[in-house]
């Protein structure tokens, strides 16, 4: 391929935790990778099984769920 | 949920590590960039869905709807439920009971319940197909394949004509 393997990232994240990590790392401007596309949930509780299913289904790499 | 959906995933054939469930506060950001800055290596040491897994894409795909209309499915979704009911009233919460009963309570309706969906799947999709070839597809006994075929027979969803079984048109 040549090209580096850029993986595609799907996170789960709980609004109140998280998610509010996620804001105030980049509020802080620490530096993280950007392969993670968030989905914001309102509580980790949300979370269920058939989700990180249907994400592999579509082609993620690897799945993050952050509470 | 963790180690119920960890099973999935291995009985499917993916590797388990492309899950995780991390817990960061909301005043955590520097762990959380540690949390994702990890991950991502991870998964880049991995490599692509499939491809350190040795499975193409369209087995993989099917595997991976069989694991789908299983969970859709109130079985496993009960069992499930039934297990964290059991924890709450016990009120022990530590990782190696929630591995122990996972394991002694649902890796066996896990594993049925997605062969048997499989089982389906392929026949509405590859069939007419015979039992041998299921069964050397989803890698089980051919009994098993038997069993889930009879149930489906039952219900009007396979059809058998000349030892090849395929799907009924109206399903």
């Amino acid at each position: 391929m040549g090209q580096e393997f850029n993986p595609k990232i799907l996170g789960f994240m709980c609004n109140w935790c998280c998610y509010a990590a996620a804001d105030s790392a980049g509020v802080a401007r620490y530096q993280y990778p950007t392969n993670v596309r968030t989905i914001r949930l309102m509580c980790t509780g949300r979370m269920d099984p058939l989700f990180i299913i249907d994400a592999f289904c579509v082609g993620t790499d690897g799945v993050f769920v952050g509470g | 949920m963790e180690e119920f959906v960890r099973k999935i995933l291995a009985k499917i054939g993916i590797d388990s590590d492309r899950f995780v469930l991390k817990w960061a506060s909301a005043a955590e950001g520097p762990r959380f960039v540690k949390l994702i800055t990890d991950f991502t290596a991870k998964i880049k040491s991995l490599g692509p869905l499939g491809e350190p897994e040795g499975v193409s894409k369209d087995e993989l795909q099917i595997k991976l709807l069989a694991a789908r209309s299983a969970l859709e499915k109130a079985k496993l979704r009960t069992g499930l439920g039934n297990l964290t009911k059991g924890f709450r009233k016990e009120g022990d919460y530590s990782e190696q009971i929630i591995k122990d009963q996972v394991n002694e309570k649902l890796t066996k309706s896990i594993g049925t319940e997605i062969d048997r969906n499989e089982t389906l799947l392929r026949i509405q999709k590859q069939g007419p197909i015979t039992f041998d070839e299921l069964a050397k597809k989803i890698g089980v006994p051919g009994t098993d394949i038997e069993k889930y075929v009879a149930a489906f027979r039952k219900k009007g969803l396979v059809v058998e004509t000349d030892n090849q079984l395929s799907a009924t048109s109206n399903q």
